[in-house]
């Protein structure tokens, strides 16, 4: 190991310190022998000895004091600028061992630092890609086409998606640091109650269909899953809370139900009809022959209705498909009507209803003549309906200004009448009016569709007009001609499929 | 000693299924009454005494269950079995047939044959005869 000047120095100090010693213990001896004696020379060299000691050890002094300033200039710099570095010191600088082992200890200390600044950076990464996850979470979450809610072990919503704010009639900021629970935020007791079911131990999820009335007062039906998030399956952490919107499904089924249940009623009740009376008419031989020609008669007639209400219902869903062929040509309405006239007579008769026909001469319309026929039959099967006993059917089209497209056919009755708050509801399936105090006969289908014959299928317009207890006026508007692109129409109709009504 | 002819009110909106039930029923020894809404059967149960009552569900101003619901709550009429006729496309649930005395449901299309059979097995568990 190389030796410093400072040790060199100090190892020639106890050299002389050596030296004075002797001279001091050699001199003391000499007095003793001879007192008189005291060599001059002994404490001469005492002197110079002890004087060049003690400017060595000044000298020594200075440089270690400088070598100190070095050392600690140097460590305050580091301090100033955070930075580990060495301490720079010369090899026969007094302090030169003590920089040595400090330069070791800081080498030891800038290893650490780097290993800590590199996890450092390591930690930052991974806060940043904790941060991405969870605003990634937050935004699938808020994207979700389902209310989501999620509670902590509290009770407290920590996250609510749009949805969820919407329902619910409150919102979250991303930075809330406080949180209320949800008893002081939801109005809806099914909710709360699901929330503390959840925060009470349920182990699995909750699912329960629910039906709450929404901040606009709307009525919603929901499918909501409760699910209680556990840490290591122990303690509860969260309970996430998903709300699906079945109402259009429940209504879609209930309107569906609803359909089922008229389709049924309408062709359970004709068959029950024919049924009894065929049944009547097997197990009573001795029957009289007008009662048995009376019975076929309602067979018969029943059988008619069954098959009316089944043309209806398919021809009224060929329509709402798109799928109803319709060959429109110019039609004559007196020709047209004759067959119509026909067949409503024998209802009519049978309640001793007076139909009356006021046709101008020579008129046309441009229709599908058996939908048009149909509808003319519709209205005026209606209007014997709803005719009291002894009343009157009266079926006009007047004539037509030659510059007028329009043709208008008009059916009034001298029946009910039909108040206005119905007016809307007559054209929809299925409704039917009272005739006093009983609901009269039919499906309610037969105006259902001849309003769709008429303006979806012709584009022509079906009104009415009504004052209760005096008689209803419906009026068909249908073109007379032609439209200009009726060419390409008429070639592109398609053979008609159901649509019987006879 | 003549045991009185048992009475059977029938309602129903259908004037067809009306009229053979009835026939059917008078024919075999009942004393019928006739009804066309649920209101005018209700009315009738007010004037004369039945011993059981065969309505429709479906009928105007008052159905099938509203009036034999009705009937339960009367003290006087709540014993008189009811049959229900339905063309319903579903089975009524027996909570919508609670505080009622429908004691047999018979689906459209039936046979009157059947009816009749179910009407006398009827009156016959309450001892009632037809004349």
């Amino acid at each position: 190991m190389k030796m410093i000047l400072e040790e060199r120095i100090h190892r020639l100090l106890l050299a002389l310190y050596g030296v004075v010693a002797f001279l001091a213990v050699w001199g003391l001896w000499s007095r003793a022998a001879d007192p008189e004696r005291l060599p001059a020379g002994s404490w001469a060299a005492i002197g110079a000895v002890s004087a060049i000691g003690a400017i060595l050890e000044v000298l020594m002094r200075m440089r270690t004091r400088k070598a100190l300033k070095l050392m600690e200039t140097q460590i305050k710099k580091m301090s100033d600028e955070s930075q580990v570095g060495m301490v720079m010191v010369e090899d026969d600088q007094p302090v030169a061992n003590l920089a040595s082992i400090l330069n070791h200890y800081l080498t030891t200390l800038r290893t650490e630092l780097d290993e800590l600044s590199l996890q450092h950076r390591e930690l930052d990464l991974q806060i940043l890609a904790v941060d991405a996850e969870k605003q990634n979470t937050e935004a699938v979450i808020k994207s979700i086409s389902d209310a989501v809610m999620v509670l902590n072990a509290f009770g407290e919503p920590i996250l609510v998606n749009r949805l969820a704010e919407e329902l619910f009639g409150f919102t979250i900021e991303s930075d809330a640091k406080v949180y209320r629970t949800a008893d002081e935020l939801i109005a809806m007791p099914q909710i709360l109650e699901l929330i503390e079911q959840a925060r009470m131990g349920a182990a699995q999820p909750i699912r329960k269909e629910i039906r709450i009335v929404d901040p606009s007062g709307a009525d919603r039906c929901f499918k909501t899953t409760v699910c209680p998030v556990r840490v290591r399956g122990e303690a509860l952490w969260a309970i996430v809370m998903i709300l699906h919107d079945v109402t259009q499904e429940r209504e879609l089924a209930e309107m569906k139900n609803e359909f089922v249940n008229h389709v049924s009623h309408e062709l359970r009740t004709p068959l029950c009809s024919i049924k009894a009376y065929v049944q009547d008419l097997i197990e009573d031989e001795h029957k009289g022959a007008p009662e048995r020609t009376e019975f076929y008669r309602i067979i018969s007639n029943e059988a008619d209705r069954l098959q009316r209400f089944i043309d209806n219902i398919l021809n009224l869903s060929c329509i709402e498909s798109g799928l109803m062929p319709v060959c429109p040509v110019a039609i004559n309405l007196a020709d047209a009507l004759t067959e119509v006239i026909r067949l409503i007579q024998p209802s009519a008769q049978e309640k001793n209803i007076c139909v009356e026909v006021d046709l101008a001469e020579n008129l046309e319309v441009w229709a599908d003549i058996d939908l048009f026929r149909q509808v003319v039959l519709n209205l005026l099967s209606n209007a014997v309906k709803y005719t009291p006993n002894g009343g009157k059917v009266i079926l006009q089209a007047p004539p037509i200004n030659e510059e007028e497209n329009i043709c208008r056919i008009t059916v009034i009755d001298t029946g009910i009448g039909i108040a206005d708050h119905d007016r809307e509801l007559v054209f929809d399936k299925f409704y039917r009016a009272k005739s006093g105090s009983t609901m009269a006969g039919g499906s309610g289908l037969g105006l259902a569709l001849a309003k769709k014959i008429v303006e979806n299928l012709h584009g022509g317009k079906l009104h009415l007009e009504s004052c209760p207890g005096k008689g209803s006026i419906f009026t068909i508007e249908l073109p007379r001609r032609a439209p200009v692109d009726a060419g390409q129409k008429e070639a592109d109709t398609l053979v008609p499929a159901i649509r019987t009504e006879q | 000693m003549n045991t009185p002819t048992p009475v059977i009110l029938v309602a129903d909106d259908e004037a067809h299924i009306l009229r053979i039930v009835s026939l059917k029923l008078s024919r075999a020894g009942f004393s019928v009454v006739s009804a066309y809404d649920g209101r005018t059967a209700w009315d009738q149960l007010q004037n004369q005494f039945v011993d059981l009552v065969i309505s429709d569900y479906q009928m105007p101003e008052m159905n099938g269950i509203e009036l034999a619901q009705r009937m339960y709550a009367d003290e006087r009429l709540a014993r008189i079995p009811v049959i229900l006729l339905t063309a319903k496309s579903f089975n009524l649930a027996r909570e919508d047939m609670a505080d009622t005395n429908i004691v047999a449901l018979v689906s459209k299309p039936f046979g009157p044959t059947e009816l009749l059979e179910a009407a006398k097995n009827i009156l016959r568990a309450v001892n009632v005869e037809a004349g």
